[in-house]
């Protein structure tokens, strides 16, 4: 029993983080102007990477790792304000591949198609194999090529070019692509139950990671802006009014972590994934996570005071995107009432 | 990032697990009398007997000498099916025994260490005193040396069934009124010491466990002491060496199962509108919320023990695991205030021991203080684990 990364995985990490600190830092989501969360050229530079295929198996066409190392990966995401499309993209890949559609797997991991992410509004039918209806809000959907579409039983990949009403909004996540999608009977181009693959337990436990990603960047900045940052003569961090807050980010970070790593190996392994272990610590995890995200987030514009409050820093930001996590693959709601079905677990 | 364990680890789990199940004592315990003692003492008695005394202890000690593993999987299963707590236990096997393998002379070892995986005696503390809780370093009880005795004067608080011990593991003054953590002892005393007067005190559910303790004019000898005079706040810091994050495995599990029994509360429950509680949306939110929170209480545990493994020692994380572990309690047994509704004030006929709720729930507010309070936690966190300025 060891629930600490490998060292290899932990060279996956330093790898992911060189590369997200190079390419995609904080900071670029500071500048003005109208650049989406994420580009043609950062696409290809990203599938390069191999991350779209991250968690998939070589046999289906993947880079042969599995859901620990895509968690991990989600992890830094989140940390760097990564597009929702990358875990769109990287589910894609799977649904794809697992579907039997070689040749569309092999496009989203080699980022020719990128995939948006919907999230459900009202008037949904349950997503079957070959149509989807319903009225859905899609994330990073103005420059994709698919759209995900989950629900409890099913998952499904449609064109964004074959939904009926596709109407882009303005969103509170500044930089966050974002409309409204009428869908009326529109083919599926590739579409799994839940019994063939969970893709729904795979993005609850990946966003889960995503949402970690921003407890521990906002922890972090709250800690080193509490040593440095002065009033009454020292370091606020020095105040147990602040020091207590940065402690129980720490606590719900923890809590999350250990959370989350429990729940990726247990659904990684097939024996267990069926097992309601699984289910249940994963449903728990992006609970804990969703709770993490949101309270350090807002945690953090109060140590940062009145700076926390203005658009010169980066602490807003990851409000905002706290919130749109919270909306994917099913709202704590969601899942608070899933686990309420489910027995104890096995201890 | 696994959670496997070998055919050997499964194996000592299965071994474990059946002896407790036919070993365990069947008779109730009623804390707060001469038969809790007992019933302790048969306990552990047992347990040696039986091979399980002091499983963190060396072997040349008399303990186990179990690895890391075989502690977390014994403390699992021992938690699983219920055993007995530590209880009066808990000192001697956790606090004073490991102290005096750490700092103890060779002659102390001897005398000391075998009663206590034997269960022939009790041990209590007496740290805490009025004016040094969570400040412990201003502890003012004093030890003034006479010829080859210490004189002990002064009084301590908060020390657990104090009553029922037969010794004492003591903090005094033996430097100067302000010399803090560089003039106090770590001694022996014994609890029939003449001019000791014992006092419990009631606390708000009811027990009587707390004590006061008075010293006047208290003779212990100088041979008691342990790891020198002027050297006790190093030596009451040397079991946490004997920490392997696995501390905090039986309060996890517990939580756990704590978690499950309320959840057949709610479903057992009528509210006032006729629906059982489990029924109403607020209630089955907030259960399951700390049903998730008690679930990474487990995991939690299983990371402080793989960080250990990674660096030989358990770290300040530990201080995270208490207070989540605390504070969890404490929510879980004032949901289950808010579950019981008008039920909590007395025993109605639910099937269960419904009293029970309720006197956990005003028991529970001790967690968060006992221990270290919950703000001391934060501070550690905050100082130890993030870095932040004191």
């Amino acid at each position: 029993m060891d629930l600490l990364p490998t060292e290899e995985q932990n060279q996956i990490v330093d790898a992911s983080v060189g590369f997200l600190e190079k390419e995609l830092p904080v900071e670029r989501m500071l500048q003005s102007g109208e650049q989406p969360l994420i580009d043609r050229t950062m696409l290809g530079k990203i599938a390069e990477l191999g991350w779209f295929g991250i968690g998939l198996s070589e046999d289906l066409g993947g880079v042969g790792y599995g859901l620990r190392e895509e968690t991990l990966l989600c992890v830094e995401m989140g940390r760097y304000l990564v597009s929702p499309a990358v875990l769109g993209s990287i589910l894609g890949t799977r649904l794809a591949a697992v579907a039997g559609d070689e040749e569309l797997a092999a496009s989203i991991m080699a980022g020719e198609k990128l995939v948006a992410v919907a999230i459900p509004r009202y008037s949904q039918t349950p997503v079957v194999d070959n149509t989807v209806t319903g009225e859905y809000y899609v994330f990073e959907g103005d420059d994709a090529d698919l759209v995900l579409i989950v629900d409890d039983n099913a998952s499904a990949l449609v064109e964004k070019s074959a939904i009926s009403i596709f109407k882009a909004l303005p969103c509170t996540d500044d930089k966050m692509q974002f409309a409204a999608a009428s869908c009326e009977n529109v083919s599926t181009v590739a579409a799994l139950k839940k019994s063939d693959e969970d893709i729904y337990l795979r993005g609850v436990l990946l966003t889960a990671a995503m949402q970690l990603g921003i407890a521990e960047a906002t922890r972090d900045r709250c800690v080193e802006y509490a040593k440095v940052r002065e009033q009454y003569g020292k370091p606020i961090g020095a105040f147990q009014a602040i020091k207590h807050y940065c402690a129980e980010m720490a606590v719900k970070c923890e809590a999350s972590l250990s959370q989350i790593y429990v729940a990726a190996i247990e659904l990684e392994d097939p024996a267990k994934a069926q097992g309601d272990n699984a289910v249940f610590d994963t449903l728990c995890a992006k609970t804990l996570a969703s709770d993490a995200a949101m309270d350090n987030a807002n945690t953090a514009v109060q140590v940062h005071g009145g700076m926390g409050f203005t658009q010169e820093m980066d602490i807003h930001l990851f409000v905002k995107r706290a919130h749109v996590l919270d909306q994917l693959f099913g709202t704590q709601r969601k899942q608070l009432q899933q686990l309420s079905k489910l027995a104890g677990p096995a201890l | 990032m696994n959670l496997d364990f070998t055919p050997e680890q499964e194996q000592f789990r299965e071994k474990v697990r059946s002896w407790l199940l036919d070993n365990m004592p069947k008779e109730e315990r009623v804390e707060g009398t001469d038969q809790a003692r007992e019933y302790d003492l048969a306990w552990q008695k047992k347990l040696y007997e039986g091979g399980w005394a002091g499983i963190n202890w060396p072997k040349e000690y008399g303990g186990q000498g179990f690895d890391t593993f075989q502690q977390l999987i014994f403390l699992m299963e021992y938690a699983k099916v219920n055993a007995p707590g530590d209880h009066y236990r808990f000192n001697g096997l956790n606090l004073a025994g490991p102290t005096i393998i750490a700092c103890g002379s060779e002659e102390q070892k001897k005398q000391y260490l075998p009663p206590i995986l034997k269960g022939e005696v009790i041990w209590c503390q007496g740290f805490s005193e009025p004016s040094a809780g969570s400040d412990l370093a201003n502890l003012k009880c004093k030890a003034e040396i006479d010829g080859d005795e210490l004189v002990v004067n002064g009084s301590k608080i908060w020390t657990s069934w104090a009553r029922f011990a037969d010794l004492q593991q003591l903090l005094v003054r033996t430097g100067a009124a302000d010399s803090r953590h560089k003039g106090i002892t770590w001694v022996i005393n014994t609890m029939d010491n003449p001019g000791m007067e014992i006092r419990p005190i009631k606390d708000m559910s009811g027990g009587d466990d707390l004590h006061e303790v008075f010293y006047d004019n208290v003779r212990i000898p100088l041979k008691n002491v342990v790891g020198g005079i002027d050297n006790g706040w190093r030596v009451s810091m040397a079991q946490l060496a004997f920490e392997r994050g696995t501390a905090f495995m039986p309060y996890a599990v517990r939580s756990s199962t704590l978690m499950e029994e309320l959840i057949d509360v709610a479903k057992n429950t009528p509210l006032e509108d006729g629906r059982f509680a489990i029924n109403d949306d607020h209630i089955a939110h907030e259960l399951m919320k700390l049903r998730a929170e008690t679930r990474a209480l487990l995991a939690m545990t299983l990371m402080g023990v793989s960080r250990n493994e990674r660096t030989g020692m358990p770290g300040p994380e530990g201080s995270i695991l208490k207070l989540y572990s605390s504070e969890i309690h404490k929510k879980v047994l004032k949901l289950a205030m808010e579950i019981l509704g008008p039920e909590r004030f007395h025993n109605p006929d639910l099937g269960g021991d419904h009293w029970a709720w309720p006197r956990k729930f005003l028991y529970s507010f001790a967690d968060t203080l006992g221990g270290g309070t919950s703000e001391i936690q934060r501070n550690i966190i905050g100082e130890r684990v993030l870095g932040l300025p004191k």
